[in-house]
């Protein structure tokens, strides 16, 4: 009996483990009378497995045997792996262990589409409302959404779980045809409004009573893979803000394609994961939400693509010289925002600070800047010992640029020493 | 060099703060009564601790700063950091020598306390991640840890509302103390030197023999996940170890070795956790 859970629960976090999403987030709930578990609105990380990424739910499959065929997907019909699946009393058990050990914030369950997706559905709404129900459990719980299940269950998941999840995963509709003979973006987008809808119509229900029942707090997110199909950053990001603008998305998540499934000539051929531009999607993504950039702003027509070398919001202010400086003294926070090196924090430290006197040069470091990033783009001018930094305006953007990537900083010094010699 | 001595406790400190404004001087250096003294000592008071000295400055204190600033000097407290006493010492004299001085960031003083309670947050928040329990024969969950700071007393909430239907207790192999809650109570406890110590040595890993049966399985099932959830084409070690610092390491379940403890010759005081000693 051992072994085989044993087996069972690796083949099945294997086959779990290239979603991203992990987070636990978006909902502080307090444990119940007679209960076990709460959630932490800021979620808890509980492990950081070798590859870095933080375990926080037991992302699990409840069966990795699947119908369709996706090109990208370790599970595809096609694949001649092991197939098994949980019972829900399994599953239950193992979440409720684990969870009273501390090793988890709660659970994250998927599957593949075992006989129908409203058979798969249906089983996963088993799940997670024993453990609700019948065990009291107010942890943390993400359910997958099967693309194409009836709408009754996705409402019975929602009122189950904090968060609901639909992946898109090829950021678009010909590449997902292509890839994914048996899915379309209908069946992704019909359950994204639907649970879109039921989130508006549950926060004014709960507006009026507050005993209505909660659906989906933590809202709903998405995955789409990075690097498995012809995308441009700029299609990526518009999708995302898309999104986030429209169904309301909470997050999106990128996940730098692995190829896991050997040649396939519908697929591009990579040396290894393009992890640098999954991040730099991150960056992006988060400048979006909550530095209030918009996608267009980040990338356009000339440049469909996010700059390698150097992180989006540096990028934008390399091709914004005008834009600068920004005088930490009187300038809005939403101005201090835009400058590489300045967080959200520092910002807001700033903005504190300052009322209490002039900002002088030197007190920056303290308040969490990045000075020697930020100096170019900054009034009062820094200095480094008694070398004054030039501002981007001054130096110009290349010299800038290349400054900052070389870990050097563009000083006023350097042009007397360039200087010909005369004579 | 004028010096304070106190008892180390945060009651005296803010009796300390009390009495150098009644005698208006003002200490160069705070020093419990175990320190050895400085060479230059010119002049030296004793702060007796007394609740309504200490009442007084935390009353005048609450007038002066918001709940955010009050918590952080209490954070900054537990920090147990070296010279984090005359921080907090001279942090409080600002509040009350200036208008509004929690928000001044710039300030020295105002920043290394701030910075000092995000450091104990910052552990505390790891630590309600990577405390791992132990399911023991009397179905108590046990937990051992090793913070840098004095953590414990801020896992208590977090840990009493998650876990309401189950008795734990989580222990302190640093400084020697642990807390059991039980039936809706907080209860101290104390181990025997030794088996502090053989905790310690172990990573918080009880015997085999003290736990219940199942307690093994998942375990190894936890383990088994851990391996499982990892995409060997992303191996990204340093960033494992920049979210999970190595300190934590030995005490991490998945990180340990499958296999039972080897038991010590060590002495039980008591079944450990049927009768915790209470103080």
């Amino acid at each position: 009996m051992r072994d085989a859970l044993m087996k069972k629960l690796a083949i099945l976090a294997e086959s779990a483990k290239y979603d991203a999403s992990c987070a636990s987030s978006g909902v502080g709930r307090s444990n119940a009378r007679g209960g076990i578990g709460n959630a932490a609105r800021l979620g808890v990380c509980h492990s950081f497995t070798a590859d870095g990424r933080c375990i926080s739910l037991l992302k699990v499959l409840y069966s990795n045997h699947c119908r369709y065929d996706c090109a990208y997907c370790v599970n595809r019909r096609s694949n001649d792996l092991p197939r098994t699946a949980f019972t829900v009393e399994e599953l239950t058990e193992l979440t409720l262990e684990f969870y009273r050990r501390n090793y988890i914030e709660g659970l994250f369950l998927s599957s593949g589409v075992l006989v129908s997706p409203d058979h798969t559905m249906e089983r996963l709404v088993r799940v997670v409302k024993n453990l609700r129900v019948t065990h009291g459990f107010n942890g943390y719980i993400h359910l997958k959404s099967i693309p194409g299940a009836a709408r009754e269950l996705v409402y019975a998941a929602g009122l189950y779980a904090d968060r609901l999840s639909v992946n898109i995963e090829i950021p678009s509709e010909t590449n997902l045809r292509r890839l994914a003979p048996e899915k379309n973006y209908e069946s992704v987008y019909a359950p994204m409004r639907y649970i879109h809808e039921r989130l508006r119509e549950n926060r004014e229900e709960r507006g009026k009573f507050r005993s209505a029942p909660v659906f989906a707090p933590a809202g709903q997110s998405t995955q789409v893979i990075v690097g498995a199909s012809d995308e441009r950053d700029r299609d990526i990001l518009r999708l995302s803000s898309l999104l986030y603008k429209g169904p309301g998305l909470k997050r999106v998540f990128y996940s730098a394609f692995v190829p896991v499934n050997g040649h396939d000539s519908r697929l591009p051929a990579l040396q290894s994961a393009p992890l640098r531009r999954e991040n730099r999607l991150y960056q992006a993504d988060w400048l979006m939400r909550l530095y209030h950039f918009e996608a267009a702003e980040l990338l356009d027509e000339a440049a469909p693509d996010l700059d390698m070398d150097v992180d989006p919001k540096l990028a934008w202010a390399l091709r914004h010289p005008e834009f600068f400086p920004v005088d930490l003294n009187t300038d809005d926070y939403l101005r201090l925002l835009r400058v590489p090196g300045i967080g959200l924090i520092s910002a807001r430290r700033i903005v504190l600070a300052r009322r209490h006197g002039r900002l002088e040069a030197g007190q920056l470091g303290k308040l969490g800047v990045a000075v020697n990033r930020a100096a170019h783009f900054i009034l009062p001018r820094q200095h480094k010992g008694s070398a004054p930094f030039l501002t981007i305006r001054e130096a110009g953007p290349e010299r800038v640029r290349r400054a900052i990537l070389s870990g050097q900083s563009a000083m006023r010094g350097e042009y007397q020493l360039s200087l010909p010699i005369k004579g | 060099m004028r010096v304070f001595y106190y008892d180390a406790s945060f009651e005296g400190l803010l009796s300390a703060v009390f009495d150098a404004y009644t005698r208006r001087e003002f200490p160069d250096a705070l020093l419990s009564p175990a320190d050895a003294s400085p060479l230059l000592r010119t002049a030296a008071h004793t702060v007796k601790t007394s609740e309504e000295k200490s009442d007084r400055v935390w009353r005048a204190l609450k007038k002066k700063l918001s709940g955010e600033a009050l918590e952080e000097l209490r954070l900054a407290w537990l920090s147990e950091e070296k010279e984090s006493d005359a921080l907090i010492f001279r942090y409080i004299c600002k509040v009350f020598d200036s208008l509004r001085a929690e928000t001044d960031l710039a300030d020295a003083h105002v920043f290394a306390v701030h910075r000092l309670a995000k450091r104990v947050v910052c552990e505390k928040n790891r630590l309600t991640g990577f405390a791992r329990f132990q399911k023991t024969r009397q179905g108590v969950y046990f937990a051992a840890i090793a913070p840098r700071h004095n953590v414990l007393p801020l896992l208590l909430g977090h840990f009493a509302d998650r876990f309401a239907d189950q008795d734990w207790i989580v222990y302190d192999t640093q400084r020697f103390y642990g807390v059991l809650r039980s039936r809706g109570a907080f209860t101290q406890v104390c181990l025997s030197l030794e088996r502090a110590e053989a905790l310690r040595s172990q990573g918080g890993r009880l015997e085999a023999s003290l736990l219940e049966e199942g307690e093994a399985l998942f375990q190894a099932l936890w383990r088994t996940y851990f391996t499982a959830a990892a995409i060997i084409e992303r191996e990204n070690p340093r960033q494992q170890r920049r979210c999970m610092p190595a300190r934590y390491w030995p005490y991490l379940t998945e990180l340990q070795k499958e296999g039972a403890v080897v038991t010590r010759d060590c002495k039980v005081v008591g079944a450990l956790p049927q009768t915790p000693q209470g103080d």
